[in-house]
């Protein structure tokens, strides 16, 4: 009698401390994902991704068709020179009036409207350097309803500083899923028109090497200087 | 199953399956009785003489864990140093259910069930490699049979059949 009462005590405790545990499990996942929102444009994959074959995204509920990229090498007139002394390029982007200006020394080089995070999923404001450049590369996030699954997402511009580290996934890349620029819309990287994003993506540095379509920083070849303010 | 969930349950199993092991432990010695002192005593011990040798091979071969490689976020408590191989809980979690499975099949098959399960979710929690489970599986034999061989707490198995030699 005594030998089964103490195997149901055994079994108990051990079904109340996996219950306990399972729970803090829950709550600590709960937590952990409300304290640091998902990468606002997915996870920066550090490297290219481009799969012509995915042709089917998914964005607040809805399926979008994907887009071809021209996969020939873009000989823009502007195209960024590696050692090139002209005047300082920088971009500013003005939260209030979702416009971006992208400028050389005092002269502007284009002016266009964007779309930065909505509500709760600011984009960060401050001094930014990019850090990578990819052609394209896919971005996936956000839970239940809120979830998106962009493929080929074009000519991304990551940025960071020390504040905002690069893993936090904040950039600047054109955009198939919408048209509403002017207004906020993203999950805080800044939307542009896919034409403007393909100009920016070769005017801005790091400058891409020949032969290649993306770019990370080194000493040698620094990201263009963002500012973002309201 | 909900993504909440399926997170929730890799992180028990990472975290706090290994702590819930040693509970039963407990439990099974103190208040049910079917483990004698020194079996348990001695699966402890080898718990911690299997930690004690991975942090020994950490330091050896160090090797960058997967979240601080592949940019996605471990799926544990606290976020673990910064070396992989061999893992620890799976060493510790070895140790201690081979040793209670020389002891009582019955005890040590649910016990090495746990083990399997820790290790899983180590690599699903994104901190560890698949080689890092096998080190340390490994390590957990290697701690189970120095110990063994040292002939301390020596153990008799429980319910097995009279051998001859």
């Amino acid at each position: 009698m005594l030998r089964k009462r103490k195997k149901t005590l055994v079994y108990f405790l051990t079904f109340t401390a996996i219950t306990v545990a399972f729970a803090t499990s829950l709550i600590i996942v709960s937590v952990k994902k409300n304290s640091q929102p998902d990468c606002a444009c997915g996870n920066p994959n550090l490297g290219e991704v481009y799969d012509a074959n995915n042709k089917i995204a998914f964005f607040e509920g809805k399926t979008i068709n994907v887009p071809e990229i021209s996969q020939s090498q873009v000989a823009a007139s502007s195209t960024a020179v590696l050692g090139e002394s002209t005047q300082e390029r920088w971009i500013e982007i003005d939260l209030s009036d979702q416009k971006l200006y992208a400028w050389e020394g005092n002269s502007l080089y284009l002016e266009t409207s964007v779309s930065t995070g909505l509500p709760g999923y600011d984009t960060p404001q401050g001094t930014f350097y990019i850090w990578i450049k990819l052609r394209s590369t896919k971005m996936e996030g956000g839970l239940g309803r809120l979830y998106y699954y962009l493929p080929n997402v074009p000519y991304v511009m990551f940025f960071e500083n020390d504040i905002v580290p690069g893993y936090r996934g904040y950039g600047l890349h054109g955009t198939y899923w919408h048209n509403d620029f002017g207004r906020v819309h993203s999950h805080g990287c800044v939307n542009l028109p896919t034409p403007i994003a393909e100009k920016l993506y070769y005017w801005t540095s790091p400058v891409i090497p020949s032969g290649k379509t993306w770019v990370r920083v080194d000493e040698n070849n620094p990201g263009t200087r963002i500012v973002v303010h309201q | 199953m909900h993504p909440l969930l399926t997170d929730s349950l890799i992180l028990f199993l990472a975290s706090f399956l290994i702590w819930i092991m040693y509970f039963v432990l407990l439990l099974l010695w103190l208040i049910d009785g079917r483990l004698e002192k020194n079996v348990a005593l001695k699966a402890i011990l080898a718990s911690i003489l299997a930690f004690v040798i991975t942090e020994m091979v950490r330091n050896f071969i160090p090797t960058i864990r997967p979240f601080r490689v592949n940019g996605f976020p471990p799926l544990t408590v606290t976020v673990p140093g910064l070396h992989s191989f061999p893992s620890s809980h799976t060493a510790v979690a070895f140790a201690m259910a081979i040793t209670l499975f020389k002891y009582s099949r019955k005890i040590g098959i649910s016990f090495i069930l746990a083990a399997v399960a820790v290790a899983l979710g180590r690599i699903f929690a994104n901190v560890h490699y698949l080689s890092d489970i096998f080190g340390g599986i490994f390590v957990g034999f290697a701690a189970f049979y120095l110990l063994d061989k040292l002939n301390i707490l020596t153990i008799r198995k429980k319910h097995s059949k009279a051998k001859r030699y």
